[in-house]
């Protein structure tokens, strides 16, 4: 559809709770039909970068660049991508979703952790699985998903506190599997949640200990969830680490925090695991 | 007893968890969690303090003996020295 300027409209889409409308794709967004769009993301043409730092402030806008890819400029409610010229678009719109959406979460005052998250089937509450890249999050959401949960965020998920708790969301439309090439799986719209109540937090470890999902208390599970921060250099930019340490106090005390502990050898869940998942996030 | 005052930095920020503090600094992000005597110190801290008004604060708070008192105090005045949670004006 085009605009009154003749311009193709941008799409209008959901992701991490909030209604974006984007001239690039995001892959693992909700389609927001009828969403009145509060962040807006708009494709600027392609411009060489200087060298820099990878974040830095720009007055009042927080820039992030990434070197040969794009200058992604962002405000609170807005994020303005400049290609590098020759970039590959596939790159661009990677470090959309991978960095500048996550940044503009932090900016929102959200907590940001590098984490998954499903609503295990006839559970209300979603529970998070955080951890590092290549720990294998997206693989344990993907075999839950197979089981019947329902996504609601793939690599980077948004805890909101509200009155009652805690609320977690992020890109629920899919998720990324692979470790060279990621190739993306969509989710069917009736197996995404654009938000679920957080119920649990699963700290994802694969060592040579022996398997096992072991509960943290809060003064345990402190560094654990700090550690777990997404791209923790933008609250950092933005002033905010008081703030972090506060949520993540706050989500010590409230949320059960567990240390799971898998094998690397083995890639499924195993029984177990299902029946102590299904404990935890039933 | 020494009359060296010290003071917290400002680099830090806090949050009680359960009966400890714990603590980010604001310039590294570099995390830490008080024991008990640290976490007197720590609020001893609250304006700038001598040694042995330090101690004075942890003899009557947890009625130790002077000499325990002050060898508790030195070694963890110096570990957050090393830390740059605090240091000596």
């Amino acid at each position: 559809m085009l605009s009154t300027s003749g311009q193709p409209e941008p799409a209008t889409l959901v992701a991490f709770d909030r209604a974006v409308a984007s001239d690039l794709p995001v892959a693992g967004a909700l389609l927001g039909r009828g969403a009145v769009a509060h962040t807006r993301i708009r494709l600027a043409d392609a411009r060489a970068m200087r060298p820099g730092p990878l974040y830095r402030w720009d007055a009042e806008v927080l820039v992030f660049t990434a070197p040969d890819v794009a200058e992604y400029r962002l405000r609170s409610d807005a994020i303005q991508v400049a290609p590098s010229p020759g970039a590959d678009p596939q790159q661009v719109a990677a470090l959309l979703i991978a960095t500048a959406l996550p940044a503009l979460v932090w900016w929102r005052r959200a907590l940001t952790l590098h984490a998954a998250a499903v609503v295990l089937p006839g559970a209300t509450g979603a529970i998070a699985i955080a951890g590092p890249s290549g720990i294998g999050k997206s693989a344990v959401a993907a075999q839950l998903l197979a089981r019947g949960a329902r996504l609601v965020a793939d690599d980077s998920v948004a805890i909101d506190t509200v009155s009652d708790g805690f609320v977690a969301s992020g890109l629920a439309g899919g998720y990324h599997l692979g470790d060279g090439e990621r190739r993306f799986c969509p989710v069917a719209p009736d197996r995404s949640l654009r938000r679920a109540p957080l119920a649990a937090i699963l700290l994802l470890a694969r060592d040579a200990r022996a398997p096992s999902l072991t509960p943290l208390g809060p003064l345990a599970a402190m560094p654990c969830l700090l550690a777990a921060q997404h791209r923790p250099r933008v609250p950092a930019m933005l002033g905010r680490r008081a703030e972090v340490l506060d949520a993540c106090a706050r989500l010590a005390r409230a949320i059960p925090v567990f240390a799971w502990n898998r094998e690397y050898a083995v890639p499924d869940l195993t029984a177990r695991e299902w029946d102590e998942l299904a404990r935890i996030g039933g | 007893m020494s009359e060296t005052v010290w003071l917290r930095s400002d680099e830090w920020v806090g949050a009680e968890v359960e009966d400890s503090f714990v603590m980010v600094s604001i310039e590294t992000g570099k995390y830490v969690a008080l024991n008990k005597t640290a976490d007197a110190v720590w609020r001893a801290l609250e304006t700038p303090c001598s040694v042995s008004k330090i101690c004075d604060i942890l003899i009557e708070r947890f009625e130790v003996e002077p000499e325990h008192c002050a060898r508790a105090v030195a070694t963890t005045l110096e570990t957050m020295r090393t830390m740059e949670l605090a240091k000596p004006q």
